[in-house]
């Protein structure tokens, strides 16, 4: 069906490999420059093939004496922060899913609304909260707020997951004498487990991230390895580029590992609360 | 299906608060209530230490009429808005078909085209701005080495806004994996019945592609418009590296949800901060509106 002419080869070539540069290549560039000497960064051409030197990570703690506990912080949210938002949701989207149906129309554009107000917007009015409870500068605020932030859409994943689990399963565990709990546990979470653990990956990879809320609700105590990097890309002199681009490398290298694991419940999660359902 | 349900209706009734509950406090107390909250202060004056005062419509007017920064954030983020959604959604949607074609490993390179949507935006500010390095950075000696001196981005008041777009369609990967999986969602019989009509390929993007995957271009382009107007991570790391002030250069980069950053978290005007927040989600409410009425004239769904 295909006309397969040469010329159109050579045009999906080209193509696919222009927009490959243009993705891969800056994050090739991050990682071959945490292993460059500070001089070969900027050396042009870029050299691809040169020798690898741990240097910038021996020299990470002296520019940034914080970064190393910074990124345990963020490991410590981001686990906390999946481990919360599943335990909410994981019941919510059952309930939604087999008690109230009616429950979720008009939920697609409720969904939208949630995503329609920036982050920034909740930290003003929380902000005074917080302090009023001296709780700034608490990993614990930064777990609770990522929840927050997240149990919705969560939430409407567990649901649509749990959906695809017959329900005709559960009758016959009912018949033989199994309460809710029991339901849940034995039968429902089982047979969702791919989609609870994706989604669990889905909130940490963004709570290791996030950079808002982290930047208002931490102090020196509880800053995440986002703070980090800004403060080493802003700093009072010149930026020391080579401990920088080491410390990007080992931010950056758990969320590719994630997204290689869950990169196809990435794409339905996208799409929740899109057009089509 | 009711005949099997062992559950009484109040037992189920029962069952669904206690499972939802949790759920709906966490999010009435994180996102409802401070909303609520923050639409009071937005009538009053308020600098954390001392109670609220009431003002009325004084901090709307104030920023409309007299706040030396608002008009400028405004915009900013317009530009930003008007050059980057249409952009994405013109590269995602083309990346979109390219691998909608006969290309080998295309799951692979789905994944790959993804990751800049998903890294961190610390990260990825440190890569642009060495990137946009005026002096020794890749992009500047690229332009060198064919004759062009490339301008100061980042600390140019002209170029680092048009930095900011070009590091954002960086990230068209999250758009493009919809478009994408929409196409392959396409039936086939409606190519082939074209084809049998005489179309060409152009005909056949036009008016069968095109109709199909009008739904999911919708729906970028409302996400696309949200996310635009609600920038703030970027701008602040983008701006800051430029060795002066978020915002900077010469506000060149003050996008409106930093503007109100800092009427909240460095002047603590939390009521004028609090009466920003409410007209960008005014703003953003108007605007998607209007997108799902203009929707009806181009967007095509099934049945």
């Amino acid at each position: 069906m295909y006309q397969k002419t040469v010329g159109l080869r050579v045009f999906r070539i080209v193509g696919v490999t222009v927009v490959l540069l243009w993705t891969v290549f800056p994050v090739l560039f991050l990682f071959m420059s945490a292993f460059k000497s500070p001089r070969e960064i900027f050396s042009f051409p870029p050299r691809l093939f040169f020798r690898p030197t741990f240097q910038n990570f021996i020299d990470l703690p002296a520019e940034a004496p914080t970064f190393y506990s910074a990124l345990g912080t963020s490991a410590i949210v981001a686990i906390l922060a999946s481990v919360l938002t599943i335990v909410l949701a994981v019941p919510a989207g059952y309930a939604l899913s087999r008690y109230r149906r009616k429950f979720l129309q008009g939920s697609a554009f409720f969904m939208l609304l949630v995503r329609m107000y920036p982050p920034i917007v909740l930290t003003v009015p929380l902000f005074p909260v917080f302090s009023a409870l001296g709780l700034i500068d608490n990993i614990l605020v930064l777990v609770v707020l990522y929840s927050a932030m997240f149990i919705s859409l969560c939430t409407w994943l567990m649901k649509t997951y749990m959906d695809e689990v017959p329900i005709e399963i559960e009758e016959s565990a009912a018949i033989d004498g199994a309460n809710t709990w029991q339901k849940i546990t034995r039968i429902v979470l089982p047979l969702s487990v791919h989609g609870i653990v994706a989604t669990a990956i889905f909130v940490s990879i963004f709570s290791w991230k996030e950079f808002t809320f982290a930047y208002i609700f931490t102090g020196s105590n509880t800053q995440t390895a986002p703070i980090v990097l800004d403060m080493m890309l802003t700093p009072v002199t010149t930026v020391s580029w080579g401990p920088l681009f080491a410390a990007s490398a080992m931010q950056l290298l758990p969320i590719l590992i994630f997204v290689w694991l869950i990169q196809s419940y990435l794409i339905g999660g996208l799409r929740t609360g899109g057009v089509k359902q | 299906m009711k005949l099997h349900m062992t559950a009484s209706r109040s037992q189920e009734q029962f069952y669904f608060w206690m499972l939802v509950t949790p759920c709906l406090i966490g999010f009435l107390w994180f996102t409802a209530g401070p909303m609520a909250v923050s639409l009071w202060w937005s009538f009053t004056t308020y600098n954390v230490i001392d109670p609220p005062v009431w003002l009325g419509f004084d901090n709307y007017s104030y920023l409309v009429l007299h706040d030396p920064a608002f008009w400028p954030s405004v915009r900013v983020t317009v530009v930003y808005t008007v050059f980057a959604v249409p952009g994405g959604l013109l590269i995602s949607t083309a990346v979109a078909l390219l691998l909608n074609q006969p290309v080998r490993s295309r799951a692979l390179l789905r994944t790959i085209y993804f990751l800049p949507t998903i890294l961190p935006a610390a990260a990825s500010a440190v890569i642009w701005v060495w990137i946009f390095s005026p002096t020794g950075g890749l992009l500047n000696n690229m332009l060198e080495s064919v004759g062009i001196r490339g301008p100061a981005w980042t600390h140019s008041p002209h170029w680092a806004l048009p930095a900011m777009i070009i590091m954002s369609l960086w990230g068209f990967g999250g758009a493009m994996v919809i478009v994408l999986a929409r196409l392959q969602d396409v039936p086939r019989q409606l190519y082939e019945a074209a084809m049998l009509d005489g179309a060409n390929a152009w005909q056949r993007f036009r008016h069968v592609t095109l109709p199909q995957i009008s739904p999911v271009l919708f729906f970028n382009l409302v996400m696309g418009t949200i996310g635009a107007m609600k920038v703030f991570d970027q701008a602040f790391m983008f701006g800051a590296a430029s060795g002066q002030v978020p915002g900077g250069p010469a506000r060149a980069t003050l996008f409106y949800v930093l503007n109100l950053y800092q009427k909240a978290f460095t002047y603590f005007h939390f009521g004028l901060a609090s009466a920003m927040a409410w007209m960008l989600f005014a703003a953003i409410l108007a605007i998607t509106l209007f997108n799902f009425y203009a929707a009806k004239r181009w967007v095509h769904y099934e049945n």
